[in-house]
């Protein structure tokens, strides 16, 4: 059966390299059954993948222990959820799940292009195949998910594998590599079209148009992604940090950082025609920030928590990458004519100024995480010194820059296109810094007096009245006009610029994950002994050790205990933290007992027992607002879905010239 | 008394139990001084598991972190100063050891170049300003008293949308 999956990886890596040859052939010599050749190369490309990940997954779950991608990755007593997920767990099969989504990417955006762009999809195919190409090459010559144990002659069967490793054996980690994968890979098609608008010089923002949801759902599945990751460090981790500013969790930050900035500066294309270069940049950083994702993952190029064993693929990454940046910069030289802005700045206040000054600033926080991450490498090879970045420093460069962006989320939306007047940046600017200034003297009048946190508590006060003011503003006027009710009126409001509004939620959203973030100043440690029976005080908590039990599965045995959360003397939660040890791969993982609530979370880490097992030791945490970054992520997940919804008008933006007046800022279509 | 984990497959118990008894040899929990802790969240835990400082390494018996914590407690104990244990630490193992750069030599590249990144961008953006930067033409008493009644009437909607009947008709104020 693994003849099949390498044979189809084998078959689709010649089909991903005709489709190359045939879209650039057929663009130059102007042969259109060329061209549909090269499209319908994608379709088999993918289909082709799909058999072999399908027999991968088959042998995974059978248990095909002739396989060393299987005897590496799973064991004979996992869930069968995890012996899916191993597709993505290790080295070999994570390449053939990324070429997968890759061409399933290619794939869907083939067909929904079929009839559009005729000039420009030649080029999108070729770069999209090209891409694939490199990822299916590895697994077919460097790195075969379908290799097989062998011993002198022949080919042995291990009997049982090692199982996966049990830091992976957590729901959020079954599902976070995918999201995030669906993530880094998606951002291959904007760059694709983006790059193909170029090339062949498109006129208008075709690219953009279409690309645009494409963008944003990527966005949203990178967002999630990391989302996912955050949660899962913070339950399974034991230590309840969220963020530990890993080389490889800052090479899925650094790729999202860019794309955010892409689906801001956009809206001046669109709009304006203007910050075409800029556009084309960010669009191609975030692409190529995702290849250096993938490679700092899988290469071991910086020294991570997350990255795969050392492996032969790291000179193809490496040579891939620099080929990449450097073709996708000589065509972004070569057509700069082609990307002359259409109109002229009017005003520096103005909502087009913000939004380059908003690009500035997410830049240079992308520029301070990557030479954090890369600066350790660079060093090394400079000096022969080792030297270590972690959180300290991250923390001291990113915080101002991230309170600086908050300030700008709210500012934004405040400030109107092409100029804005004093009186009106008064208006518009006067509620929301009131309740930012009373919120900052009511904590500073009880007692807190962390500058940083006053800071943004205040912001986040900016923010949350300026987003709030406008749905308000916009929904009275509907409601006076139409006689509709107030939620109704929202709705209308949402509806009519879905785009707008749900913008609006996700940087709600962005303020609720702040909130959480902030609370991070005011975290509560301690490391306590607890012997049977006995309590002890934590915070406002009193905690007391009911029971220690001990359990086994065919996977792990674990010994758990049982301890009575009490507050003012009266119990209020159990939390059962335990510990399991994972018998095929010999490890010991812990898994924490929390007590959630909206103002503090109450973590305990189950750590051990006494050398003379007369007590057990526990890691107490108390974090304060951590709940809301999760909230934040569901409202941030709810306002891009609003973006995504078409609205109820077709907006159509014709270019505005700096020549007086337009008549009207945009035209409705109904 | 607590009990043991109870554990059926010998091998498996006798491996968990060395681990067990490995990792709890001293209870670890008393270098954990706030002494320990403020000099260890200095210090980079460089046991390749985490990305933690020494204070806060999770792993109670971290085979980087642990010995680090009583390296520290016993200098403290014999009353040096932080800066004089972190020199000490830094002397004998290296910066590698620090949890972020000093600001100095090398080091201090590390914390100059976002600052640095950040002033270039700046520029850049004024220039890209200054450039591509210009005034509307004069506007005619007409524009301007077209200007005015729409600036008005939003005024009207947004503001005062108490008498919605006055407001005259317009272009579609969705867009």
């Amino acid at each position: 059966m693994e003849n099949i999956g390498a044979l189809s990886i084998l078959l689709a890596f010649c089909l991903a390299a005709f489709s190359v040859v045939a879209a650039i052939a057929g663009k130059h010599a102007r042969r259109p059954f060329l061209v549909v050749s090269a499209e319908r190369a994608v379709y088999a490309v993918w289909a082709l993948l799909t058999l072999a990940s399908a027999v991968l997954v088959s042998l995974l779950i059978q248990g095909d222990y002739r396989l060393a991608y299987v005897a590496s990755h799973t064991n004979r007593a996992m869930p069968t959820v995890y012996k899916f997920t191993a597709w993505w767990g290790g080295q070999e099969g994570s390449l053939l799940f990324w070429s997968w989504l890759l061409a399933t990417y290619s794939a869907i955006a083939t067909y929904t292009n079929r009839r559009k762009f005729r000039d420009m999809m030649p080029v999108v195919v070729a770069i999209l195949m090209t891409t694939e190409l490199f990822f299916v090459g590895l697994i077919t010559f460097v790195a075969s998910p379908f290799q097989v144990l062998i011993a002198g002659r022949g080919i042995i069967d291990v009997g049982d594998g090692q199982g996966l490793s049990p830091l992976l054996q957590w729901w959020t980690m079954a599902i976070h590599p995918p999201f995030l994968y669906l993530g880094y890979v998606g951002f291959t098609v904007p760059f694709a079209f983006a790059m193909a608008s170029l090339v062949t010089k498109q006129p208008g923002e075709g690219w953009i148009h279409t690309t645009r949801r494409w963008a944003i759902l990527t966005w949203l599945f990178q967002s999630t992604g990391i989302l996912l990751g955050m949660g899962w460090a913070y339950t399974v981790l034991g230590w309840g940090g969220y963020w530990g500013w890993d080389p490889v969790e800052n090479a899925s930050l650094m790729p999202w950082i860019t794309a955010t900035a892409f689906l801001h500066s956009v809206m001046m294309q669109e709009k304006k025609g203007m910050m075409k270069v800029w556009n084309m940049v960010l669009v191609s950083a975030t692409f190529l920030l995702s290849i250096l994702g993938t490679t700092l993952t899988r290469t071991g190029l910086v020294s991570s928590v997350h990255a795969f064993a050392q492996s032969p693929v790291k000179p193809y990454f490496t040579t891939f990458i620099i080929t990449a940046t450097a073709l996708t910069a000589f065509a972004v030289l070569r057509n700069l004519p082609y990307l002359k802005s259409e109109v002229k700045l009017e005003s520096v206040v103005s909502r087009e100024s913000g939004f380059l000054f908003n690009n500035l600033i997410l830049l240079a926080s992308c520029f301070a995480v990557l030479w954090g991450t890369l600066f350790p490498v660079l060093m090394e090879a400079l000096t022969g010194e080792k030297e270590t970045i972690d959180a300290p420093y991250y923390t001291r460069v990113n915080v101002p820059v991230a309170l600086f962006l908050l300030f700008l989320t709210g500012v934004g939306p405040l400030i109107a296109w092409r100029k804005s007047s004093l009186n009106s940046l008064k208006r518009a600017f006067l509620v929301p810094s009131i309740a930012g200034l009373i919120v900052i003297a009511t904590l500073a009048i009880s007692g807190i007096h962390h500058l940083a946190a006053l800071i943004s508590f205040g912001l986040c006060a900016f923010v949350f009245v300026s987003i709030v003011a406008e749905f308000w503003k916009g929904s009275r006027a509907i409601q006076a006009k139409e006689k509709l009710p107030l939620p109704k009126a929202a709705f209308e409001l949402t509806w009519r610029n879905t785009r707008r509004y749900g913008g609006y939620l996700v940087h709600m959203g962005i303020v609720f994950m702040f909130i959480g973030f902030t609370g991070s100043a005011f975290n509560q440690h301690d490391t306590r002994n607890l012997g049977l029976g006995q309590s002890l005080r934590f915070g406002h908590y009193g905690l007391k050790l009911l029971s220690v039990n001990d359990g086994e599965n065919p996977n792990y045995e674990l010994s758990r205990a049982v301890l009575e959360v009490s507050r003012a003397g009266k119990v209020v939660d159990q939390l059962e933290p335990e510990i399991r040890f994972y018998k095929s791969s010999q490890q010991q993982n812990s898994f924490v007992g929390i007590r959630r609530r909206l103002n503090e979370d109450l973590y305990v880490n189950y750590s051990g027992v006494m050398p003379d097992n007369s007590k057990a030791i526990f890691q107490l945490y108390i974090f304060p607002l951590v709940s809301w970054i999760w909230i934040g992520y569901w409202v941030l997940l709810f306002g891009t879905v609003i973006c995504l919804i078409p609205p109820k008008a077709r907006l159509i933006y014709p270019r505005t010239e700096v020549v007086g007046i337009a008549t009207t800022p945009a035209t409705v279509e109904s | 008394m607590l009990r043991r984990p109870r554990l059926w497959n010998r091998k498996l118990a006798a491996a968990f139990l060395l681990a067990m008894t490995a990792v709890v040899a001293q209870d670890p929990t008393s270098f954990l001084t706030q002494d320990v802790l403020r000099v260890g969240d200095k210090l980079a835990c460089r046991c390749g598991g985490c990305r933690n400082t020494v204070a806060n390494c999770p792993m109670l018996h971290c085979s980087s972190a642990d010995p680090m914590r009583r390296r520290i407690y016993q200098m403290k104990a014999r009353r040096m100063s932080d800066d004089a244990v972190l020199n000490t630490i830094v002397r004998e193992e290296g910066v590698v050891a620090l949890a972020s750069p000093p600001a100095q030599g090398f080091g201090l590249i590390t914390w100059l170049m976002p600052p640095i990144a950040l002033a270039v961008g700046f520029l850049i953006y004024s220039w890209y300003v200054r450039r591509n930067r210009s005034s509307p033409e004069p506007l005619s008493s007409a524009d301007q008293a077209i200007i005015e009644r729409f600036r008005s009437q939003i005024e009207r909607e947004l503001d005062g949308p108490s008498a919605p009947h006055e407001i005259k008709p317009g272009p579609d104020s969705r867009t």
